[in-house]
């Protein structure tokens, strides 16, 4: 059955001379369509979609396809990709069009090419559907002697015709298509799509504004629901069989991997660079490097062939772990030697792997027993636990239905839940869930939720909300009450919503998911485009707020309220607290910027193009520079630059090595020629540093690598003491400075990086 | 530092101006607790069961420190005994002997008290009795411990243990001396608790009036709140027990459009993780601490490269997309920190299943914004009233992705026997899920509308059987029980663990001798062929529909074709692991710990063939 489920989909699209017409719109017909069959083709990629597509342009200047002689017929008529899987080629091919062609192209006959194509290209193949999606305002000549054959094949190959874009009119309103400045040849093609469109069974013809609104968001990778089997036991003889599926899940994280980032992409960085530098007074610069971001794909886009190779150029990395003692005489330690300890207070305790059996739990067969039956209001939805949740139906034999309804109708009707002992599967950790028996008109079955164990449950106390001095008045009450009936999500205007209301769970895509699709839809379509988090879609932005008539509805509800209620906002205290975060911010960046203002030391030379320091071996560039002869500001220069990016950059503490020991060397070359300009620059790095890099300070600190002193060379006019001071930065260790409240994580967020993210083990 | 008792202390204000935007613990340090035990005479008498109080003292030591050990506070642990034989200690003053100095805990610490316990007539030997013993002296000991500490404390507590009701009976000086020192030690921000012990203890003869000079002028609750007699372990680890923290998991701005914010805060009824034992990684040899660090290396060269010069990749519609670590924290960006009303709801339609995670507490703020709890009461009370819940956005902090969110509003209720609460008043924010997150189960549903009305009662029999009151502090969590009685034994060095009881397994004896008939009539009904597993499984085969042969597909014979044609063909999916590694080991390509997906990669990469 799941073999069958995918579709084959040929895409015709017209970008001969007649799309290129206005629409009413104001912009072209082909425009329109390449959008249509864009969104098509990246909802299929993003969704991994198994469905499987072809191209067909009509009014090509190629002619490509098996059907066409060499003498005329089926012209200008090109099969650009054949049945697959989209794939970004076809989105690129499709964007191609900027213009449209001079060539006509008859879409009848593109029609049959495509229905012929289609019979050919999935043989062998089971799909569930065959649908021809064609995008042309069917306005080019055509012959229609042969109309009656075509929609005799399209009905015995049981393909579905969907046309995006004629405007056809009903036969009631015919009056207007006259009025418009359709020409006779585009009203007689319009006339007879409509004729196909009826004809074939389950064909359809539907405007742009409709398709682009079904099209406009991504769809999510279909999960087939995995079975799972258990037979649930009361006591020692009630054994029901029952078979469990997941109702709501997390969704899948995005399965990324560790690559080299790939060093071509100057024009990135600096894009980069220049876009974080946006509040400066540098507006032009800005300005520009935004149309790069903007403008880059289109220019890019002719370049075919650097488009596809891209991966070739892509190494592979892998991740090793070493264990190490700590302390003077740290030596790594073979994995064999390495045993698993656990802290009892402070006292470290060593397992080895005889002790192993003594601390684990074996939890035995899987199964799902139950303890006993509670009622409802003993599990309150604020002991409700897990991700997700599950449901149980009876296997599909007639003895467990039997068996099961009567439960089901027991619990419902006593208002009853079932408490039970989870097992997954052999010896793995237990869970106690309940039951909740659901009735619905079409099927009966468990809701199974996860409950807290006794060591995870809280207790939270809070003083009633209404004390003496904040009793909310009559009028304050009212105001609310107004509120509430003002912005009723019921109250809608689509009869579809009426029982669940806006912002139903069924119908509420997840913002997040939709930005990081189209993100990554205008990254696989132009390589080097930076994020910069400015860049959000206006779909996206759309699903993130109410819709315009509740908000329009509540306006004088909440102009009641601010006058009724006094709210003042506390700003937090200045030097509160004297943390790393209020040491290092210095200069107030917004947070979201990190990267300070580029210092005159972090200048990049653009007239010598040949000095470069990498940052792959950045110590030997910077030292065959220097014995190059380039001067040692501009070699200092290009170092600090490399030690700004790796520590700016760096995921975590462990990477702080490697432009440690840049700034080794390049504290080295500058204490022997002039410790003036290593001592200016970390003098303006220190300032630049955001306070998540605390621990890079620690490193330069320990090593001793600040400023040079006139101790260590007599063109130093530092002092020992200026430098000891220097390092320090105040009383950074600050042990209750707030990381994040670690047990308390509410993020599940970002399980983009890889699940065996190897460093916080 | 005033310590008030209410259960909400720092949470309630009164429209103090110079609210403090930070919680207790941003700034506060760790809990110090001594416990300062009488250890003259009367404590060691033994009673018919043999134990003594002084033994009751120890035993309740050992218990609480194995529960802060166990729940992985941070807490210094400090035991003073008052009333011993030693004098001349040098600045120590006399009859007064420190068993154990403010510290972390370790298993030695618990390991000398179960000494003591094996064995206290040891420890009355060595140290003694005196009655010369000054108490003001003791508890001044006990500030000097907490006032020499370097780690920074947040609450410092003294648990005095005695039996003796009347200290000083016949030196009033004394006496007067330890009122002074008690109110000494409050003012130092001590909390003295007295913990009695005898039933013939009288709290009027002294301790009432050393409460007094304690008690704060503005919090007259604490007289009466404590003057239970302790008689067991139990008793004692009761009093001690902290209240429990009061930490927000995320404090945000709620807007209700048109510029109108209040403060609120969100807490968590359940712990996002059981407390498992932090792990550390030792040397087998010598179990010296070890640390771990990941390198990272290129497969190509084999060279080592820092985590800043890698992406994130993924694949895409045969393509890469990359992505820097900077861009990935902007794409998290998507929606700043807060809550944000989009409308109201009536509370039946969010379904029972629509549960995404494990939902969170919604109470006012006034650090946040001040005026935020009115408002929030009126919209709580009116939700309430009109079984509204209203539908928000939320995003717990910058760079957590937006959730739909039902806030429901929740009464609180008291027990009616203690007048305590046990539900909070305030909202509870309930995770919707998404449309991403349903899964569509049409097809694996199964009717059953119509039961038998025969079967039906049957069963609500064996329901009524079965019931009980459920509540999740009853169940502790085997796993965990399991590995921390491990983990005791051996830190502790007892032969054997100690026993715990499961409760997640249904008691099958006791079940089913209260359903016995009525399990038997049930299944029969159900099954009445007598209920077989094979049998069902059968059953459920036959009936389910015959699937269609699938079209007949030649299969390659993949044994004898050369990799490249197999590549050629799109084939090196169905090649196993082994075959993969050994081809690529010959072809002097490194494989490391690949996984398939990786090494198949690798074959088609090797040939230069594009992977289909």
């Amino acid at each position: 059955m799941a073999r069958t489920a995918h579709e084959a989909i040929i895409i015709v699209l017209d970008v001969g001379p007649n799309v290129g017409q206005l629409l009413p719109n104001g912009e072209t017909f082909l425009s329109n369509a390449q959008l249509c069959a864009t969104q098509i083709l990246q909802r299929k990629i993003l969704a991994g979609s198994k469905d499987e597509i072809g191209l067909i342009l009509l009014g090509s200047e190629q002619t490509n396809n098996p059907l066409a002689d060499g003498e005329g017929s089926y012209n200008n008529i090109e099969i650009a990709h054949t049945l697959q899987l989209a794939d970004w080629q076809m989105v690129k091919t499709i964007s191609n069009y900027e213009k449209c062609t001079t060539s006509n192209g008859d879409w009848l006959d593109a029609l049959i090419v495509a229905a012929d194509y289609m019979r050919s290209a999935i043989e062998g193949k089971r799909f569930k559907e065959k649908k021809i999606v064609l995008l042309s305002n069917c306005c080019a000549d055509v012959s229609d002697d042969e109309v009656d054959s075509v929609i005799q094949g399209l009905q015995t190959e049981e393909i579905q015709i969907i046309s995006i874009g004629p405007q056809v009119y009903t036969t009631q309103s015919q009056g207007p298509s006259s009025q418009d400045n359709k020409s006779e040849v585009q009203a007689e093609g319009e006339k007879l799509i409509t004729r196909i469109i009826e004809q074939v069974d389950n064909s359809v013809i539907c405007s742009f504004e409709d398709a682009i609104a079904q099209l406009m968001y991504f769809e999510q990778k279909k999960t087939r629901p995995t079975p799972w089997k258990v037979v649930m036991d009361i006591g020692s003889t009630i054994r029901i069989p029952l078979v469990g599926y997941k109702k709501v899940a997390p969704v899948k994280p995005h399965n990324m991997r560790d690559i080299i980032t790939s060093y071509n992409k100057s024009a990135r960085e600096s894009a980069a660079v220049k876009s974080k530098q946006e509040p400066t007074s540098d507006g032009i610069s800005s300005l520009q490097s935004l149309d790069i971001s903007r403008i880059h794909p289109d220019q890019i886009e002719t370049q075919d062939d650097e488009f596809m190779d891209s991966d070739d150029d892509e190494v592979k990395i892998e991740k090793d772990r070493i264990y190490r003692t700590v302390g003077d005489d740290a030596a790594p330690i073979p994995d064999a030697d390495v045993i698993e300890g656990y802290m009892f207070g402070t006292t470290i305790v060593p397992v080895t792997e005889d002790d192993i059996p003594g601390l684990t739990y074996y939890s035995g067969e899987k199964c799902l027993s139950v303890l006993g039956f509670t009622k409802k209001q003993n599990v309150p939805m604020y002991l409700h636990t897990g991700d997700g949740c599950h449901q149980f139906f009876p296997e599909k034999e007639e003895n467990c239905i039997r068996a099961f309804s009567a439960l089901v109708q027991a619990m419902d009707s006593k208002d009853m839940v079932a408490i039970v002992r989870k097992v997954y599967r052999k010896d793995s950790t237990p869970t106690m869930c309940a039951l909740f028996p659901m009735i619905s008109p079409v099927f009966q079955c468990f809701v199974c939720i996860e409950l807290p164990f006794s060591e995870d449950v809280k207790t939270l106390l809070f003083p009633p909300l209404v004390g003496e001095k904040n009793k909310p008045s009559k009028e304050q009450l009212d105001a609310v009450d107004n509120l509430i009936t003002s912005m009723d999500l019921m109250a809608t205007e689509y009869e579809e919503d009426a029982e669940t209301g806006l912002f139903d769970p069924h119908k509420t895509l997840d913002p997040y998911e939709q930005h990081f699709h189209s993100i990554i839809a205008k990254k696989a379509l132009n390589k080097d485009m930076y994020f910069s988090g400015v860049e959000v879609d206006e779909a996206v932005r759309l699903l993130l707020s109410s819709s315009e008539e509740v908000l329009e509805s509540a306006k004088p509800c909440l102009d009641e309220i601010k006058k009724l209620f006094t709210l003042t906002e506390i700003v937090p205290k200045e030097g509160a607290r004297k943390a790393a975060a209020d040491i290092f911010q210095q200069n107030k960046l917004d947070d979201s910027t990190p990267t300070p203002t580029p210092s005159s030391l972090c200048h990049p030379d653009s007239s010598n193009v040949t000095a470069h320091i990498g940052t792959v071996h950045p110590q030997e560039d910077f030292k065959n520079l220097v014995d190059a002869g380039i001067p040692l500001e501009k070699a200092c220069d290009l170092m600090a630059q490399v030690i700004r990016d790796l520590v700016f950059k760096a995921f975590d503490a462990d990477d702080f090595n490697k432009p440690f020991k840049c700034l080794i060397s390049l504290r080295k070359a500058c204490l022997e020629k002039s410790p003036v300009i290593f001592n200016d620059w970390i003098s303006k790095f220190k300032n630049e540093l955001p306070p998540e890099k605390v621990g890079f300070w620690e490193l330069i600190a320990s090593g001793k690598a600040g400023l040079i002193t006139s101790s260590e060379t007599i063109i130093s006019n530092i002092s020992d003491e200026a430098a000891k001071q220097f390092l320090q930065v105040d009383d950074v260790k600050d042990e209750t400075f707030p990381n994040q409240p670690v047990d308390e994580d509410l993020d599940d967020l970002v399980c983009i990086w890889d699940k065996n993210n190897l460093k916080c083990m | 530092m005033t310590q008030t008792p209410a259960p909400w202390a720092g949470i309630i204000d009164d429209g103090d101006d110079n609210l403090d935007t930070r919680e207790g613990w941003m700034w506060g340090g760790k809990n110090a607790i001594i416990f300062l035990i009488d250890a003259t005479e009367p404590m060691f008498e033994k009673h018919i069961d043999d134990s003594s109080y002084f033994m009751t003292c120890i035993e309740a030591c050992k218990e609480m420190m194995l529960q802060a050990v166990f729940h992985q506070d941070k807490d210094l642990f400090g035991i003073v005994a008052y009333g011993t034989k030693h004098v001349n200690q040098g600045a120590q003053a006399n009859h007064i002997t420190t068993v154990q100095d403010l510290s972390c805990l370790n298993a030695d610490i618990i390991k000398e008290l179960l000494n003591i316990l094996g064995d206290v007539d040891k420890f009355e030997n060595k140290h003694g009795h005196s009655n010369n013993f000054s108490l003001a002296d003791a508890l001044w000991h006990c500030s000097s411990m907490v006032s020499k500490c370097t780690t920074k404390l947040y609450e410092k507590k003294i648990f005095l243990m005695t039996c003796n009701d009347n200290p000083h009976a016949t030196d009033p000086k004394l006496q007067n001396d330890t009122r002074m020192r008690a109110r000494n030690v409050m003012e130092m921000g001590l909390e003295l608790k007295i913990l009695p012990f005898g039933m013939t203890f009288t709290f009027d003869n002294f301790f009432k009036e050393v409460y007094q000079i304690m008690q704060d002028e503005n919090d007259p609750s604490i007289l009466g709140h404590n003057f239970k007699i302790v008689r067991e372990v139990k008793d004692i680890v009761a009093c001690v027990a902290r209240a429990p923290s009061k930490r927000s998991v995320s404090r945000v701005l709620w807007s209700l459009g048109n510029d109108i914010k209040l403060g609120v805060a969100a807490y968590s009824f359940v712990r996002s993780a059981p407390p498992f034992p932090k792990k550390q990684k030792v040397t087998r040899l010598n179990n010296a601490v070890v640390t771990s660090q990941v390198s990272i290396f290129r497969t190509d060269t084999g060279e080592a490269i820092s985590a800043a010069e890698t992406s994130k990749a993924i694949k895409v519609g045969g393509q890469t997309v990359t992505f820097e670590a900077e861009e990935l924290r902007r794409v998290k960006r998507l929606t700043s920190s807060g809550l944000v009303l989009l409308g109201f709801k009536p509370i039946r339609t969010i379904q029972l299943w629509y549960h995404k995670k494990k939902p969170v507490f919604i109470y006012p703020e006034e650090r946040k914004v001040k005026g935020s709890r009115t408002l929030f009461a009126a919209l709580h009370e009116r939700c309430l009233a009109r079984e509204m819940c209203a539908i928000c956005y939320f995003t717990p902090r910058t760079s957590a992705k937006p959730s739909l969110v039902a806030l429901i509003p929740l009464a609180e209720k008291l027990d009616s026997k203690t007048n305590t609460q046990f539900v909070p008043p305030g909202f509870i924010l309930k995770f919707l899920p998404y449309v991403d997150n349903i899964r569509d189960l049409k097809e694996q549903e199964v009717n059953c509308s119509r039961p038998d009305p025969k079967m039906v009662s049957v069963a609500e029999e064996v329901i009524d059987k079965m019931r009980f009151k459920f509540s999740p502090s009853n169940i502790d969590n085997p796993k965990l029980q399991k590995h921390w009685s491990g983990l005791e034994a051996l830190a502790l060095g007892y032969a054997e663990p100690k026993e715990f009881v499961d409760f997640t397994v249904p008691e099958y004896e006791a079940i089913d001798a209260r359903i016995n008939d009525l399990a038997e009539t049930f299944s029969s009904m159900a099954f009445p062929d007598g209920y077989n597993e094979a049998v069902v499984k059968k059953a459920v085969k036959r009936t389910a529909p015959a699937k269609t042969p699938a079209p007949k597909k030649v299969k390659p014979d993949l044994n004898n074709m050369s990799m490249e044609n197999i590549a050629n063909q799109g084939l090196v999916e169905k090649l196993t692991v082994d075959k993969l590694k050994s081809y690529l080991i010959d072809e002097d390509v490194k494989v490391g710990k690949m996984k398939k997906a990786e090494l198949v990669e690798a074959v088609y990469h090797h040939l230069g063939i594009q992977q289909p």
